[in-house]
């Protein structure tokens, strides 16, 4: 059986053992202590039995009781009705295999192979909530976040703010209470302040404490499972406790808000460049060529950009401006539903050079990443895009693989086109004027460079590359432009707000 | 042929002697550290010695012992790392030697645990493919297959990864 790279690895990974004696008398020993744990597991479980007894007994007045269990069972939430952040967040990101699926007359979606984690909400206190997610690999996740939830760029509203797996995410007899501290600093102060302190409490923890250095506690209850100090009062906190309902203290826990080193300005160093990856053996799984550049995909994740001249445009845009020699390049797989697109992506940085070669994706070491084969890659400047400039609405380089690739690229300059359009100056002072009048299309594309056309209905498109406004003069004004492969696309402003539009998955359109 | 009932204790520790720096090179792969894969054979051997009654003898000692060896290696592993994908920074003791071969556990880890146990009882103990199947519980066919899969998919991901 000779597979030289398999058996070096497997040779290198754990050296032999050779020459090292035995202990067969600890093997005794420990088989006999094997013994003496059971009796000893059996004494514990007595012992557990008294005091659960004592504590079933308390409210008689008889003993004390167990402080801090917690029972970790509650709500069901339906992975359906997670708001497409939560469902990044929760889902995708912790995904180790995730594709895009369309199904007939639906917009595309992004599944995980892994399985869907079971969710359930464990506490609430009516601002904040806490969710246990249970992943199909066994792993388990507190996640925690605002009721009310946090608006999203782009429309629609998340839940989750924290998410922590591992151990110590519930309360236990032994450590009652779980503790989530956000701290923030002044501006030349070395003093951490404490933003927010929040957890979760077991049963017979009734208030929470923030405990200062001479003792004094400045207290919180605990509602819904729940403890949260919101912007507490600016103090040297030593120490968080929890108390119970008589008042005495059962846990007390430090708080690490000493005094933080100073930080000194120091120079940024640019990152170094770095040396190629090495191409491997076997043949790119895809090539594409572009103008003046190709791209090589490898099976691995390896991405392999060459630029056939210094002096071709794209090499020119793509040079950074700065000492940092990274730029962008990112591959994506995109699908297309029901009028709407779903892009899976992933990226890294490559240096700049004639030849750039990154691992977009570590081959199957990346969470919620796309992996080769991919619909399209790309190589961005460090350039800001703003509307109507001289370098174009595409990204820099632009490789597709596929036909799907190439209707997402025309498409994507388009709705870019169209989301800047919306944000620039003079269009955002009209949406903060609708309110009080909404001009005509004529006068909105006075405004601008000719490439804004007036429409006369507003199912009407103006021919690429012009942007076609349209409004009622009332409450609404539609953008619209034709992409590079025929489709229309475009955006509606309603009372200053956006309203329908078709660049989901393209762009974001931001106010 | 009959069943016996039980291992005699001569006969673990014959195995045990004989065998040793096989068991700890195979439990050290599986928990990922050395000093931990020779507390997993003593862990694992101490389990054998209590539960020794219980070998009915339808396959080897050997195997039998390979069972319990690497069942208590899995089960220290499980205890160490909180998921599979854990497993790289779980197992690496931060030595420089260690990230040398981060990306060979790394890859390792992505892997199914039948194919890594399989590649680690063939390569470190050279059993055989009836042992193997023995000591994993499955058919002595399966193997075969998992063994060539095994090794492709590592070979694979080593020729990918940049060392």
């Amino acid at each position: 059986m000779k597979d030289t790279p398999v058996t070096e690895a497997l040779e290198r990974l754990v050296a032999p053992f050779d020459g090292e004696q035995g202990a067969w008398s600890d093997v005794l020993a420990r088989a006999s202590r094997g013994g003496r744990r059971r009796k000893l597991v059996t004494v514990t479980v007595l012992g557990f039995v008294v005091v659960a007894g004592l504590a079933v007994m308390v409210p008689f007045g008889l003993a004390g009781r167990i402080v801090g269990l917690f029972r970790d069972e509650g709500k069901p939430v339906s992975v359906a009705s997670l708001s497409r952040a939560d469902r990044e967040a929760l889902i995708y990101s912790m995904c180790r295999r995730v594709d895009l699926v369309t199904h007939r007359g639906r917009p595309p979606e992004k599944r995980c192979l892994d399985g869907e984690p079971t969710i359930e909400e464990i506490a609430n206190n009516g601002t904040r909530l806490y969710w246990k997610v249970s992943f199909p690999s066994g792993m388990d996740c507190l996640a925690s976040g605002s009721v009310r939830g946090y608006r999203e760029y782009g429309g629609g509203r998340s839940h989750i703010g924290m998410i922590g797996c591992g151990q110590r995410l519930l309360p236990t007899p032994k450590r009652p209470i779980t503790v989530d501290a956000v701290m923030h600093f002044k501006t030349g102060d070395r003093r951490p302040r404490v933003f927010r302190v929040s957890g979760l409490a077991g049963e017979g923890v009734a208030t929470v404490g923030l405990v200062e250095k001479d003792g004094d506690a400045f207290k919180t209850r605990v509602a819904g499972r729940t403890y949260v100090f919101e912007r507490p009062p600016d103090r040297e906190w030593t120490a968080i406790a929890a108390f119970d309902d008589s008042g005495d203290q059962v846990y007390r826990e430090r708080l690490p808000l000493g005094p933080w080193p100073v930080r000194t300005r120091r120079r940024v160093v640019p990152p170094r460049r770095r040396r190629l990856p090495p191409l491997p053996k076997q043949a790119p799984l895809q090539h594409a060529e572009a103008p003046a550049a190709t791209v090589d995909v490898y099976g691995s994740g390896l991405v392999a950009v060459r630029f056939t001249s210094t002096a071709s445009r794209g090499y020119r845009l793509v040079r950074p401006v700065t000492s940092d020699p990274r730029v962008p390049i990112s591959c994506a797989s995109v699908a297309y539903g029901a009028g709407q697109w779903e892009e899976l992506g992933s990226g890294a940085y490559g240096d700049f050079g004639l030849e750039m070669r990154t691992f977009v994706t570590m081959a199957r070491f990346s969470h919620g990443a796309a992996r080769p084969p991919f619909d399209v890659c790309s190589v961005r400047g460090t350039y800001g895009q703003r509307w109507n400039d001289a370098r174009g609405m595409h990204d820099t380089v632009e490789f597709s693989f596929t036909p799907l690739g190439r209707r997402f690229f025309a498409e994507k300059a388009a709705a870019r086109d169209l989301a800047l359009f919306l944000r620039t100056p003079e269009m955002r002072a009209i949406r903060k004027a609708m309110a009080r009048e909404v001009p005509t299309a004529s006068e909105i594309s006075a405004r601008f460079p000719a490439r804004v056309v007036a429409l006369g209905r507003r199912s009407q498109t103006a021919p690429s590359p012009a942007i076609g406004v349209w409004t009622d003069r009332k409450q609404l004004i539609i953008v619209s432009r034709q992409a590079e492969d025929g489709r229309r696309m475009f955006a509606t402003l309603r009372a200053g707000r956006f309203g329908p539009h078709n660049l989901a998955g393209l762009i974001t359109l931001l106010y | 042929m009959e069943a016996s009932e039980g291992a005699s204790l001569a006969e673990i520790e014959l195995v045990y002697r004989r065998r040793l720096a096989e068991f700890r090179r195979v439990a050290a792969a599986i928990v990922g550290s050395r000093e931990a894969g020779r507390d997993a054979v003593q862990e694992g051997f101490a389990i054998a010695v209590r539960k020794r009654k219980t070998f009915r003898g339808e396959g080897p000692l050997e195997a039998w012992l390979w069972r319990v060896v690497v069942n208590t290696a899995r089960g220290q592993l499980r205890k160490r790392t909180e998921t599979p994908t854990a497993y790289t920074a779980a197992t690496s003791n931060g030595t420089p030697e260690d990230d040398s071969d981060a990306y060979v556990r790394a890859a390792l880890a992505l892997m199914p645990e039948r194919q890594r146990l399989v590649l680690f009882l063939r390569y470190y103990a050279d059993l055989d493919y009836r042992t193997i199947a023995d000591a994993l519980d499955i058919a002595p066919g399966t193997v075969g297959v998992t063994l060539s899969t095994a090794r492709e998919r590592l070979r694979g991901l080593l020729q990918e990864i940049p060392q």
